[in-house]
């Protein structure tokens, strides 16, 4: 089969997506850590600050932006941060550390929480959209290839579920359940699967009547060789476009139930709560609420190109040949 | 992907349609308010343990339940809630110990402003824009704008809402950053106290319609492309028919199909508000009175907001399919 050449928008798209979950996935490992946190001396540090960190004998760590050794004391201080003395001899380790994004309230490194929030970001959104997938394609599947009634039903309990609060639905659920990744999980995939089916339906009934389609009815397929020989293969270019978008809606939804306190556990980082947690800092470091919130509007942006690139291959026709 | 073409409405009048669509949706909204109730007191904990007033004993919090009607079995509150519905009676809110009506009623002013003043910058910004980046197609302004709605497109509104507060709230002191009115309004003359309003929305409505106009050019600006080589309008370019109409009116209607269908579906939004913006912006409309009655168990209110919620969905969807019919003649049979 040859291959039309890929849109460079969807290139794009791809390059981003993968570039992000790799840093996120591999990061946290890659990256060079901070020995320990000092909040008296190393909190709200804005982006680009180097520091030395000491390690001391007792297990604390010291962050200061300078640090020397003086008649057997350890002095640190320097710019903005306090000074401190201590016995060289209690000093373990020495090292230097950058905070490329600058840091939180507690003297943590932004650029390692943002990835690491990334993880759960991306984890969260990609098994819901999963389900929301599997769930879509199958209700989807079942009422445009079963009958009038099973089509009635399912649409119109679509309908309903289109039409019922999602939100309160999940505050009085984390009011019960205390918030958690598999409930976020549940609940986002559970209520995104509607566009969907409405989705694959049309499409389902549209090739239910197309010749090969009939004529394999007719030869006496069983449904299910029906559905893996026909609908599926037709149906891979709009639902791989469908979830692109839904992919970047659904990272957008996770940020903002994470961001009202409803999605993950405020200990746990994820995008949506490290700007909920700058929000509370806006005047003393505009960093944190910004970068976690550019991350996910590069996250949507590149998902938005990967639909788009999509969006045009299914219209010229090369992902669906059969016109 | 465009959305199919309503196919109820082939060969049927209008009115008939509607009362049809109408009808159907009764058992969904049925389906919608009863799956909300069951929800509501299967999750432990009533408005009443939630009071945590140490003055409250066992005994009377046990009254307040029999005053609330909570102490009936399910079925009979159940009935009692359907029945008053039917009377169109919402109930009493727990929380503002009003009835819900009051409660709805004093809410949506604030939400309709906020969301009306919101799907008009987005509609007025999104098409003009669109429009304009087709005229110049490949030109800066055309790429500029596509970057900057791509952009916008893809920032979460709590992100930009804090933004814009930290820009033009703390830093320049510009724009108040919450509520409706300033805390001496009430003695303002009626032109100070609208300027006042007219400030307290700027921000929230700004930051709703930016985000909408994105994805309205968005979308438009891909399907004016997508009209831009049909044969209509190069049969318009050979009658010397002038560029500006061409694209304003001829090429402009058929891309806005689409979009018809998107307005119907706003109806849910102008009426139910943007809850993280009301929340982060402290805006008294029906978002906060949703945040605040699921939070605080009032069913009443919960149900009701839910009942209107499912309304405006569906009578969104009726008006899209029916605005569509009246765009696309091809659609319609009167």
């Amino acid at each position: 089969m040859d291959t039309a050449p890929l849109p460079p928008r969807l290139k794009a798209g791809l390059a981003g997506v993968v570039l992000m979950t790799a840093a996120c996935v591999a990061g946290p490992w890659l990256l060079p850590t901070l020995p320990g946190t000092d909040p008296a001396r190393s909190a709200l540090l804005p982006p680009g600050t180097r520091v030395e960190v000491a390690v001391l004998a007792d297990g604390r760590a010291l962050v200061a932006a300078g640090m020397e050794q003086r008649d057997g004391l350890l002095v640190a201080g320097g710019g903005p941060t306090p000074r401190v003395e201590v016995p060289a001899d209690t000093v373990v380790r020495r090292s230097r550390h950058t905070f490329w994004l600058g840091s939180d309230r507690y003297g943590r490194d932004l650029l390692v929480e943002l990835l690491e929030g990334g993880r759960i970001s991306l984890a969260v959104a990609a098994t819901a959209l999963g389900l929301a997938v599997f769930l879509g394609v199958g209700v989807g599947l079942l009422a445009g290839s079963g009958s009038r009634w099973l089509d009635a039903v399912l649409m119109r309990a679509v309908d309903a579920l289109m039409a019922f609060p999602i939100l309160f639905l999940l505050i009085l659920a984390v009011a019960v359940f205390r918030p958690s990744p598999p409930l976020l999980v549940a609940v986002l995939g559970a209520t995104s699967w509607m566009g969907l089916a409405r989705l694959v339906r049309g499409q389902v009934l549209s090739l239910r009547a197309r010749p090969f389609v009939v004529a394999s009815v007719a030869a006496g397929s069983p449904w299910h060789r029906i559905w893996r020989l026909h609908y599926l293969p037709h149906l891979t270019g709009p639902v791989a476009q469908d979830a692109a978008l839904r992919m970047g809606d659904l990272v957008l939804a996770e940020a903002t139930l994470s961001y009202l306190g409803l999605g993950i556990p405020p200990s746990i980082p994820t995008w949506g709560s490290l700007v909920a947690q700058g929000h509370k800092v806006l005047m003393d470091g505009w960093w944190l609420a910004t970068f976690p919130g550019l991350a996910i509007t590069g996250l949507v942006i590149c998902l938005a190109l990967v639909g788009d690139g999509l969006h045009q291959l299914v219209r010229e026709g090369s992902v669906n040949p059969a016109r | 992907m465009p959305p199919a073409r309503p196919a109820g409405l082939r060969g049927e009048p209008v009115l008939r349609f509607a009362l049809r669509r109408l009808l159907t949706a009764i058992p969904v909204l049925w389906l919608v308010v009863t799956l909300t109730f069951v929800v509501v007191h299967a999750v432990p904990g009533s408005t009443v343990d939630l009071l945590d007033n140490p003055r409250l004993g066992p005994h009377e919090r046990e009254v307040m339940r029999q005053h609330f009607g909570l102490d009936l079995p399910l079925h009979v509150q159940y009935v009692r809630w359907l029945g008053g519905i039917a009377r169109g009676d919402l109930g009493v809110s727990f929380l503002y110990r009003q009835p819900v009506r009051t409660v709805v009623v004093r809410a949506l002013p604030p939400t309709l402003l906020l969301t009306g003043s919101a799907l008009l910058l987005d509609l007025l910004l999104g098409i003009g824009l669109a429009v304009l980046a087709v005229a110049r197609h490949r030109s800066w302004f055309d790429r500029v704008t596509t970057v900057l709605s791509l952009g916008l497109y893809g920032m979460p509104a709590f992100w930009l809402a804090g933004l814009a507060i930290l820009v033009f709230s703390l830093k320049l002191g510009w724009l108040p950053a919450s509520h409706l009115h300033s805390l001496d309004a009430a003695s303002l003359p009626p032109a100070a106290r609208l300027a006042d309003l007219l400030r307290h929305l700027v921000l929230p409505a700004g930051i709703l319609g930016l985000a909408g106009a994105a994805s309205t050019a968005r979308y438009l600006r891909a399907s004016l492309l997508d009209v831009r080589d049909s044969r209509f309008l190069l049969a318009a370019r050979a009658r010397g028919i002038p560029p500006w109409r061409i694209l304003w009116i001829h090429a402009l209607r058929p891309a806005l199909l689409p979009l018809v269908t998107i307005l119907g579906l706003s109806l849910p939004f102008l009426v139910s508000g943007s809850l993280v913006i009301e929340v982060i912006f402290a805006w008294p409309g029906m978002g906060r009175v949703m945040w605040t009655a699921a939070w605080a168990r009032d069913i009443p209110v919960i149900l009701a907001v839910t009942l209107l919620g499912a309304v405006a969905v569906i009578v969104g969807n009726l008006l899209a399919d029916i605005l569509y019919a009246i765009v696309d003649p091809r659609a319609r049979s009167w």
